[in-house]
């Protein structure tokens, strides 16, 4: 009987446990918001501009509404970065992710924090900045961004500002965001007209001229890991991975016949090493981001890894390798936001004697000295034709 | 004298295991050791058989310290019969005998190796199941076969661990009635544990009766088995008796009375 | 009345022999299927004409000789040492669980490898997974005997259970396996971040080079091993015996036990983890051929050879020209033989 009464009586005493900590979280959470708002109306008011609100539609499909001006921002997305600073917004960036400060060094945020990479972002710090959106890639990291920062007022917009047929889209919604609309309609204007001068000459090339091309991941291949393609093609017919479209692109034809899974992680696929040789591709280029990028002056690496390649891989045995006709990209050059200028210096590559009177490196320069107003510099391509 | 320990104790930790034991052991005797459980039995016939190492010479084959015996030699004079027998994976009876001439074998089998073995099965009745695994074996063809392997050996000296422990009556009494011909015919040192005292009276020739690792007594069944020795080593009363084949125990607790 | 015994004996050698021979003309002919398979189609009389050196087409006598042949010897290879070594590893340590993946060596080669590559990477350059391949091997070779060193130390101090060994073993490969992610993660060297042959299995990388030096490893360490063979059953029968039968029981266990380690890690060094295959092999060869290890263990090499090129020509055949990894392969009929295994084990064997 004593025993019963107690128990009872611990059950009780939990019971009233659980209600305090209820109670004081709801008080918490019912407090939070009020408490975030006043400095919220505080940048509003800052601002003697009518209330002005942007809804729209995110590259994730989901719809999000904005209060203008948007001043206050972080972004897990280098690419994302690197259109903001394109639009002459970069002041209202707040923090950089992703591996923002170590591959885009060129766009001057490593003065600002860095709130991690995609797997290990630190949500505390993001909070702490009181930013009003963070920019995150459609695909990373996942839905626990919205879970832990839509409660507390910050709207995660996702765009990826790569992919081929989203990038226009996207400049254009950054645009508007940071009320640089006119800007982003001069870049694209700017963009098309590359697009359109390699159109027309590639239009002109005969199907059995084209040449066949075997996207490669260098890495790889430089390390025992076999051959990795990257498909020009996905599974629904749409166009594949971007350092294998862009063989498509630049009026080449894909050696491979591979289809990407577009719900696959990895942009590559590993194959048997006798089907790169039966396919026997006449041009090789080869792709990653641990050779060449903006700080790079020395092309001796580019020359050593050539030469590993050619003894320890059956590249050797290859039409190209046996003409050497070999390129290497970095992959934001070709595969990524910069692709119009890489496809560029992919086609002339192919085609010299259509491209002569074109320099792809103006176009280069041109992008970062006049659009990201950095000096141009680094390695962003490389020949292995002349290598010894 | 053929086997001696001399002066053997043995110590894990702080606990004597064996202290100061003596034995002198002939050919062609067979001798038993009893005493209650933890006594030290096991670890006196381990120490015997070499496989716990002692740090002085205190055990003595043919006057020659045991340690001096390289393994294969050892394994030629002596042959060993563990009490519990776990055997990893099974064998077959063929096999296990075959292992006995581990030590006279290189990778071939020979067919010196072969008769030894073949004459030892046919010997313990154990040619028919030649074939069959360890494992589809009863308790007691086990026991023979583990014995035969020990034979196969050639041993002059057989060293088992309560043999007829897992076993029925009938297995019992063909298992020692073995042994007792193997040291009247071929004069093998035959030294046993035994927990059956009735039946180490009837098969032994000599009898050490171990209390907490020391010999309480020793000598001939009926010198060993008094009642005063067994109240003071076992705890219980023993009514001694002759019976037809030999002593007859019948043992009872103090406190039932 | 001895002539039944020498008739029963040689009569159960003679059709263990059988199955020996059986089993590698199986794997000869196994070889040669795989061998005329792959993205390429070779024929048959053109394969013969080029393994008789009378190619007519150079790509394809190149495809057979450079690629193909290198890797059937290396998968072949690599089945024999993994398998060799599981069937090893189950005798000295009386575990029917234990092979070279279970007790972590598998983990330990692995990162030990990978430990090589990032350190010998920042010190020699790039370029040394090619050409500091030896130093790589011995590395592996190195935290193998850690690995196993250690599952074996914290077994022996909790008397050497079964259950005790495995759980180590899992520990430790677990805390390697985590010491390679962490290097794969802090090295800072771009071009390592693309290795793979880390922690997954695979074979497409192999080369004569490194045969020619494996293959000499592996036949040797197998003949000293087979010189042991009546040790291990003697060992089968328990410590104690086994010492009473003239084996020195801590030499043997040292030895033997070594040289698995050296065998399985060197060639994990080559081809990352590949599960299960040290656990199956010996299994089976068990149910047919029985427990003497003098035909047991070349049993066991020639079904583990058997099972691995199997399992990769599955590998390189399923998808075409698509590689799936071999472990995929060996994990998906390994583990359901683990957990029968597990289920089924008998008590009494292993008191």
């Amino acid at each position: 009987m004593l025993q019963k009464n107690r128990k009872s009586w611990i059950g009780k005493a939990w019971l009233f446990g659980l209600l305090t900590i209820f109670l004081v979280v709801t008080g918490c959470s019912a407090a939070s918001p009020s408490s975030s708002t006043p400095a919220e109306q505080k940048t509003e008011q800052a601002v003697p501009q009518e209330k002005q609100e942007l809804a729209f539609q995110d590259s994730a499909g989901t719809a999000i509404t904005v209060k203008l001006p948007v001043e206050r921002v972080v972004v897990l997305n280098r690419n994302t970065a690197e259109a903001i600073k394109l639009l002459g917004a970069e002041q209202y960036v707040l923090a950089t992710g992703d591996t923002t400060v170590k591959n885009n060094p060129y766009l001057g945020f490593d003065s600002k924090p860095d709130v991690g990479e995609t797997k290990q972002i630190n949500l505390e710090q993001i909070i702490s900045l009181k930013p009003q959106i963070v920019f995150a890639y459609t695909n990373r990291p996942d839905k626990t961004l919205e879970e832990k920062l839509e409660p507390a007022g910050i709207k995660v917009v996702r765009m990826n500002n790569y992919l081929p047929e989203q990038m226009d889209e996207e400049l254009k919604l950054l645009g508007k965001i940071f009320d640089k609309s006119d800007k982003a309609d001069e870049f694209l204007a700017w963009k098309h007209s590359i697009e359109k001068l390699l159109a027309d000459r590639v239009a002109g090339i005969k199907e059995e001229d084209k040449k066949q091309v075997l996207a490669l991941s260098a890495g790889f291949l430089n390390t025992n890991g076999g051959y990795r393609i990257f498909p020009s093609q996905s599974l629904d017919g749409k166009p594949g991975v971007g350092e294998g479209y862009a063989t498509i692109l630049a009026g080449g034809k894909d050696a491979a016949d591979l289809q990407w899974n577009p719900a696959e992680a990895s942009t590559t696929i590993m194959v048997d090493e006798e089907y790169v040789l039966k396919r026997n591709p006449e041009v090789i280029t080869l792709h990653g981001t641990w050779l060449g990028g903006y700080n790079v002056k020395d092309t001796k690496p580019f020359e050593e890894a050539l030469r590993h390649i050619m003894s320890t891989t059956s590249v050797s045995r290859l039409k190209a390798g046996q003409s050497k006709d070999i390129y290497f990209f970095y992959t934001n050059f070709v595969g990524s936001d910069k692709r119009y200028i890489g496809n560029l210096q992919l086609a002339k590559y192919l085609y010299p004697d259509k491209f002569q009177d074109i320099d792809p490196e103006q176009y280069a320069k041109e992008y970062f000295e006049k659009w990201l107003g950095v000096p141009y510099q680094g390695i962003w391509h490389y020949s292995f034709k002349d290598v010894q | 004298m053929y086997m001696q320990v001399k002066d053997l104790s043995i110590k894990y930790g702080t606990k004597m295991i064996l202290k100061q034991i003596q034995m002198n052991l002939q050919k062609g005797e067979v001798a038993s050791i009893i005493g209650p459980n933890g006594a030290g039995k096991t670890t006196l016939l381990k120490s015997m058989a070499s496989i716990i190492t002692v740090e002085r010479a205190r055990i003595w084959i043919k006057d020659r310290d045991i340690r001096s015996y390289s393994a294969n030699e050892l394994a030629k004079t002596l042959g060993y019969v563990p009490q519990h027998t776990a055997f990893g994976y099974p064998l077959t009876v063929l096999e296990t005998v075959l292992l006995g001439r581990k030590p006279y074998m290189q990778w071939n089998v020979t067919a010196h190796d072969l008769e030894v073995a073949g004459a030892i099965m046919e010997r313990l009745q154990l040619a028919e199941m030649a074939q069959r695994y360890m494992d589809e074996l009863s308790g007691g063809e086990r026991q023979k076969v583990l014995i035969a392997r020990a034979l196969a050996q050639e041993p002059e000296i057989l060293l088992l661990d309560e043999p007829t422990s897992a076993l029925d009556i009938r297995h019992q009494l063909e298992v020692l009635e073995l042994v007792r011909q193997l040291a009247l015919q071929q004069q093998v040192l035959v030294v046993l544990i035994m927990h059956d005292l009735e039946l180490a009276a009837r098969y032994s020739d000599r009898v050490f009766l171990l209390q907490q690792g020391q010999i309480y007594a020793s000598g001939r069944p009926e010198e060993v088995f008094t009642s005063a020795n067994m109240e003071q080593v076992y705890g219980v009363k023993v009514e001694i008796g002759q019976g037809s084949s030999g002593l007859k125990l019948t043992a009872t607790l103090p406190e039932s009375r | 009345m001895q002539r039944p015994i020498q008739a029963i004996y040689h009569g159960s050698v003679k059709s263990k022999l059988l199955i020996l021979t059986s089993l590698f003309l199986l794997l000869v002919l196994l070889t040669l299927y795989a061998v005329s398979q792959g993205a390429v189609e070779v024929a048959l009389p053109e394969l013969l004409a080029i393994l008789s050196g009378r190619a007519s087409d150079e790509m394809t006598a190149y495809i057979v000789y450079e690629i193909r042949l290198p890797r059937m010897v290396m998968s072949i290879i690599t089945g024999v040492s993994l398998a060799c070594a599981g069937a090893i590893m189950q005798a000295i340590l009386r575990n029917p669980l234990a092979d070279p993946f279970t007790l972590g060596v598998s983990s330990g080669a692995a990162f030990g490898a990978a430990l090589a590559i990032v350190a010998g990477t920042s010190v020699f350059g790039i370029n040394l997974v090619s050409s500091g391949q030896w130093m790589i091997a011995l590395n592996a070779f190195v935290f193998g005997c850690l690995a196993v060193g250690a599952v074996y130390g914290i077994a022996k101090l909790k008397n050497s259970s079964t259950t005790v060994l495995l759980l180590a073993g899992v520990a430790i490969g677990q805390l390697f396996s985590a010491g390679v992610s962490g290097l794969k993660f802090f090295s800072n060297n771009e071009a390592l971040k693309d290795l793979v042959v880390w922690l997954m299995g695979g074979f497409w990388g192999a080369k004569w080079q490194v045969l020619h030096i494996l293959l000499p490893l592996v036949i040797i360490s197998l003949v000293l091993l087979l010189k042991y063979a009546w040790d291990l059953n003697s060992l089968c029968a328990g410590e104690d015996v086994a010492r009473t039968l003239g084996v020195n029981v801590k030499q043997v266990r040292w030895v033997c036990l070594l040289l698995v380690t050296l065998m399985a890690s060197v060639t994990i060094a080559f081809t990352g983890i590949i599960g299960f295959i040290g656990l199956v092999a010996p299994h089976i060869s068990r149910i047919i051929i029985g427990t003497d290890y003098r035909f047991l263990l070349p049993c066991s090499c020639l079904m583990g050879a058997l099972l691995l090129l199997l399992s990769d020509t599955a590998a390189r055949m399923v998808l075409s020209p698509i590689e799936i990894p071999v472990g995929i392969i060996t994990a998906l009929f390994g583990a359901p033989f683990f957990v029968y295994l597990l289920l089924k084990k008998r008590k009494d064997y292993w008191a």
